[in-house]
């Protein structure tokens, strides 16, 4: 695999040291728990420098878990919710100014925006960092800084076409790609357990934000009374206090010991409780990745548009069961509403499993009629891998795509880019002067004027290729069949449309729609 | 084709709008009007566009969806821009209420005439130009076919606001007064004085309000007048008197807080000689309840508003000249000419039995005071069959056989009937300082009014206001000095068809012009376009405040100043303003756009 894009070192504010860098992640509980790999990448990286980190205030304490971070910095969204609410413009922009003050005293060496939000660009821009890795707003729209932040921006919508890993891709954005399955939470000083001596501690989070991702109260029952049958376990409960039902329906359905804490516990507890277990069962959910990340053997659940490859607990070894129906996942923002596949998952292998982990066996990847369970791995790169060649085939096209130079005309470096950037100037040249002189070329004068309310758009933006990656993910829809002719299509039609995209942004920043309104 | 489609738009205006045609005018150079992108020809004015150059119909129905969202079907629409039609038309295919549109500028509308088929508008109701106190009385027609002021939504075109802001805002807050007043949804607390001339003007006031539709309480001071005579009648010792008056006042002043929020009123209306103290100024401002004082007297004769004019927050006036000057010179914010009036319902013909008639009939007569001016005037009018009502006439010389009921007050209903049953009733303004006519006499007395609202024959010494409000020789008879009067009596008193016929024709215009109900709606329409301002600068996101937040913002400072006009502004404002700047985002521009993506991001969500 080709060289990664590198750490942005940027020496403009001197040598001093520590220099500092920001992570932005305004996302939910889980999604800051996965934070942890990033920070520790940088930390690994920057020996020397201080990581910060910017999250939605609620998730403050939960941001406390995070090894090596520096200082944690909140953004009061609730706040500026409730001052928008009440239209009070004062308010609202006060709350933005106090988080942004703090931030811009510490002088920002880097910046890394995990969240791909246009308020988080806003954010990303405010801080006035030296570099900028992921989306950050300016004058002509939200711009996606860095390759492989434009990357992730065009594969949001199409993430079966990704093949990495939500934390090796913010990996990448971060320039710290490849230096992942380092995920660890800080462990918060454990409770004392109700276990008894020899007592195994099995912790469930029956709840899911969804119905769909939901497997069956009376499925976890079934594993943990078969569970209870062949070892002496105790099992613990969590979950939002909106859950509560879950938990009676499933201590009347359990016949040993369970230890109920659903709706009882802060980040804090949460974390005391679960990282204690000795195994834990759940959907995928923030409290799945909090117990991977506090080295807890897990069994997770992929149901409803829950996709491994996109979200498998980050720890090896972690065990993920998912249907194999035709349909499974579900497509995004589409989930259906009967859940036939949530029978799939057999609870007897789920059980097995259980058991194997709570003696230290190893499990191993199988696929049988209606279900696959599979083990994460990871790959010689370092990227998370749930085996299989397809999606390791797609992580090696899109490294050669996004690295070899070919499509990026602002890295500009490998010789082959250069030339094609002579090409294309000597070719928008011969536009320019067919949009002057009234070309006959009509293909290209209509495909001009079609494009031109874009143009507008685009005049003076320097984010060609988001345009592109927006372009090319319409391009996917017209996907073949085969996977590989559709990743060979599919560099093909990226480097395509960044071309395209890279003259019309070029005439509209020579002004040329004025003349071409007058040819007209 | 541009030739039949400004013949076509000529008939279309002769339909519906055909006082508009003398407004077409020709285009000044800076007026562009070409094709767009989309081949819709679109405007510009001095380089400023005022519809997209790519597509102004696409524009139009998308910004026609945005302002109708809240919009009910029913209601009336007043669209601010015509621009070339293209909102105009918008709004005619999505709404199906009427349609009114404002244009600032001739300009605009002759060049949509000359340019655009307006025709499919149909009934659309069009005022170009004029003030904005005139734009509003020229909506009047269409807003009453719309059910009133409350049922209509002004639109603004942001591209004509942007050229017009200051003209829009005043329509805007004249609109929002009409709204408000019209809908009679008030609470008006009337404090009375308690005695003289304009005690009874406050009934009137209080009335008409209530006829008005407002929630009318009325203080009448009057119960408190036997007190006033009795501290007179207490002490010889000036200073106890002066005690004693102070806290009668204080008791009628602190009632009006008590009533004023027992009652939660809008509005605390009050005239000359009504009580008052400072604290109570204080307090009701403290409460936000806005106080409004109707001076019905002379300015340079009685000096006593000095001490009161800024502590009131709409001050009223009968005369003009130099008094307007000197309350701006004094601080006082808003001040109006508010000239006297009749109520009809009072001031009305009656049918006399020979009894009144005899009692209050003569030739010649005069209701009021004995001022030096009358006393010497009237002397002369002892040939006739005079009688003299009112008071003040001590030591009357001549005029004693003429003095009814040895000068003891007259009330309202006397008065009436007098005018009534007299054939000429004259009415000489008083003054202290001439023997006859003062030439300087500008405001018109009660009577000047009463008289003629009653139907009564009425020969008035000439006042500067005059003019304004009466056509002399056709509404009302004038004299202009003393010798002149006798001889007009005898003119008059010969010709019952020429009396006739003013004395119709001064009642006609009394009912049209002159009534306390036109008075009243005229005050309120000023105090609460103004209050619409007030309530506007109160609004945290009024620039003012936004500026003064930004006090050590240098960012903040420099946006806002990019504001030409004042008012209250909402973040799509901010972000068209960030949208038409250029360069690097700075901060305060950021955190505006932050705001606006995190109140769209919130919105798909249902959070706002």
């Amino acid at each position: 695999m080709g060289g990664r894009e590198g750490p942005g070192v940027n020496e403009s504010r001197g040598a001093d040291r520590p220099r500092k860098r920001l992570i932005i992640q305004l996302a939910r509980f889980g999604d800051v728990l996965q934070t942890a790999p990033v920070v520790a990448g940088l930390r690994r990286a920057f020996p020397d420098d201080e990581v910060y980190i910017l999250v939605d205030a609620p998730m403050g304490e939960t941001a406390k878990m995070l090894p090596g971070v520096t200082a944690i910095h909140t953004f009061d969204r609730s706040g500026l919710l409730d001052a928008l609410r009440q239209n009070r413009l004062d308010r609202a922009y006060q709350i933005v100014r106090d988080t942004v003050n703090p931030l811009n005293m510490l002088a920002f060496e880097e910046v890394v925006n995990l969240t791909h939000t246009p308020e988080s660009a806003c954010l990303t821009a405010l801080t006035r960092a030296v570099t900028v890795r992921g989306l950050v707003a300016t004058r002509h729209g939200m711009v996606s800084s860095g390759h492989w932040s434009r990357f992730f921006r065009a594969v949001l919508a199409r993430r079966e076409w990704s093949g990495y890993h939500l934390i090796d891709l913010h990996l990448l954005l971060a320039g710290v790609g490849g230096q992942g399955k380092d995920y660890r939470l800080n462990p918060i000083g454990f409770s004392h357990s109700e276990r008894r001596d020899g007592q195994c501690l099995v912790g469930i989070n029956l709840g899911a934000n969804l119905p769909h991702r939901r497997w069956p109260v009376t499925a976890f029952a079934a594993v943990a009374n078969q569970l209870a049958t062949q070892s002496n376990c105790l099992v613990r409960l969590v979950g939002t206090s909106g859950e509560a039902h879950l938990a009676e329906e499933f201590t009347h359905l359990y016949r040993g010991e369970v230890d109920d804490l659903t709706g009882k516990t802060s980040p804090t507890r949460l974390a005391r409780t679960v990282g204690e277990c000795d195994l834990f069962l759940s959907g995928d959910s923030g409290t799945l990745h909090l117990a991977a990340g506090l080295g807890v053997q897990t069994i997770g659940i992929y149901l409803g548009m829950a996709r491994p490859e996109d979200t498998a607990p980050y720890r090896e070894g972690s065990v993920i069961f998912e249907p194999t129906t035709t349909c499974h996942p579900c497509p995004e923002n589409h989930p259906c509403n009967h859940f036939a596949c949530h029978a799939d998952v057999p609870v007897q292998e789920v059980a097995r499993a259980a058991l194997k982990l709570l003696r230290g066996d190893r499990v191993l990847d199988s696929e049988q009629s209606g279900y696959r369970c599979r083990v994460v791995g990871f790959d010689e790169t370092g990227d998370l891998d749930l085996g299989g060649e397809h999606g390791r085939l797609l992580r090696s096209v899109w490294a050669d795509i996004m690295e070899n130079g070919k499509w990026n005309m602002e890295q500009g470096s490998p010789d082959e880019g250069q030339d094609s950037k002579k090409n294309m100037i000597d070719e928008l040249q011969e536009i320019e002067q067919g949009i002057i002189t009234g070309s006959k070329d009509k293909a290209l004068m209509s495909s001009v004027q079609e494009k031109l309310g874009e143009v507008e758009l685009l005049a003076g933006n320097t984010d060609g290729v988001g345009l592109a990656a927006t372009l090319f993910q319409l391009e996917l829809e017209q996907r073949p069949a085969d996977p590989l002719e559709g990743i060979r299509q599919l560099r093909e039609a990226y480097l395509r449309f960044e071309m395209r995209v890279k003259k019309l942004q070029l005439i509209a920043g020579r002004r040329i729609p004025i003349a071409f309104a007058r040819a007209v | 084709m541009s030739e039949q489609i400004r013949a076509g738009n000529h008939r279309w205006l002769k339909s519906f709008n055909p006082d508009l045609q003398s407004v077409l005018c020709d285009l000044e150079p800076d007026v562009s009007i070409a094709p767009s992108r989309s081949g819709a020809l679109t405007l510009s004015i001095a380089g400023q566009q005022i519809h997209s150059s790519y597509d102004p119909v696409r524009e139009a129905e998308q910004f026609a969806i945005k302002s109708l969202d809240n919009v009910p079907a029913q209601n009336g629409v007043i669209l601010f821009g015509l621009g070339l039609g293209y909102i105009a038309e918008a709004i005619r295919k999505k709404h199906p209420g009427k349609l009114a549109v404002v244009e600032a500028d001739p300009t605009v509308f002759s060049a949509a005439v000359g340019s655009r088929d307006l025709s499919t508008l149909g009934d659309v109701k069009l005022v170009v130009g004029g003030s904005a106190v005139e734009v509003v009385g020229m909506l009047e027609s269409f807003v009453s076919t719309t059910g009133g002021w409350d049922k209509v939504t002004l639109v603004a075109h942001p591209a004509s606001v942007k050229r017009f802001p200051d003209y829009y805002r005043e329509i805007e807050a004249l609109l929002q007064a009409r709204s408000k007043v019209d809908v009679g949804r008030l609470g008006i607390l009337v404090a009375t004085p308690m005695y003289g001339g304009s005690l009874p003007i406050a009934h009137y006031c209080a009335d008409a309000f209530r006829r008005l539709g407002h929630r009318v309480d009325v203080l009448d001071n009057s119960i408190y007048d036997p007190a006033r005579q009795q501290i007179d009648a207490i002490s010889r010792d000036r200073r106890h008197r002066g005690t004693l008056g102070e806290i009668l006042t204080t008791l009628m002043a602190e009632s009006i807080t008590a009533k004023a929020l027992d009652r939660a009123v809008d509005l605390v209306w009050l005239v000359a000689q009504s009580p008052m103290t400072p604290r109570v100024a204080d307090e009701l401002k403290k409460h936000g309840i806005p106080t409004a004082f109707w001076f019905v007297e002379e300015w340079q004769l009685l000096t006593y508003w000095k001490e009161w004019a800024t502590r009131f927050d709409y001050f009223f006036t009968v005369q003009r000249s130099g008094f307007h000057a000197e309350l701006a010179r004094m601080g006082v914010k808003h001040h109006a000419w508010l000239p006297l009036a009749a109520d009809p319902d009072l001031h009305r013909p009656l049918s006399l039995t020979p009894a009144e008639r005899a009692e209050f009939g003569s030739d010649v007569s005069h209701v009021g005071a004995g001022y030096r001016n009358r006393r010497h005037v009237f002397s002369s009018l002892a040939g006739f069959d005079f009688k003299l009502w009112g008071s003040d006439w001590e030591n009357p010389g001549l005029l004693g056989k003429s003095l009814q009921r040895n000068g003891t007050r007259i009330s309202t209903e006397e008065s009436v009937k007098i005018f009534n049953a007299t054939t000429v009733n004259v009415n000489l303004h008083s003054s202290q300082f001439h023997d006859g006519v003062n030439p300087e006499g500008d405001y018109l007395n009660p009577r000047t009014f009463e008289i003629a609202s009653t139907g009564g024959f009425q020969l008035v010494d000439a006042r500067k206001d005059l003019p304004g409000h009466f056509e002399a020789g056709e509404e009302i008879a004038l004299f202009h000095d003393a010798r002149e009067l006798p001889l007009l009596i005898s003119h008059y008193l010969n010709r019952p068809d020429e009396r006739k016929h003013i004395a119709e024709k001064g009642r006609e215009r009394v009912l049209k012009d002159h009534t306390y109900d036109l008075r009243m709606q005229q005050a309120l329409e000023f105090i609460y376009s103004r209050e619409a301002r007030k309530a506007s600068l109160r609004h945290p996101n009024h620039i003012e405040n936004l500026r003064k937040m930004a006090s050590d913002d240098p960012e903040l400072t420099e946006l806002l100043s990019r504001f030409e006009a004042e008012g209250v502004l909402t973040l799509d404002d901010v972000i068209e303003k960030i949208r038409q700047n250029s360069g690097e985002l700075n901060d305060a521009e950021l955190i505006f756009l932050l705001m606006h993506e995190f109140r769209r991001w919130a919105g798909e969500k249902d959070l706002v």
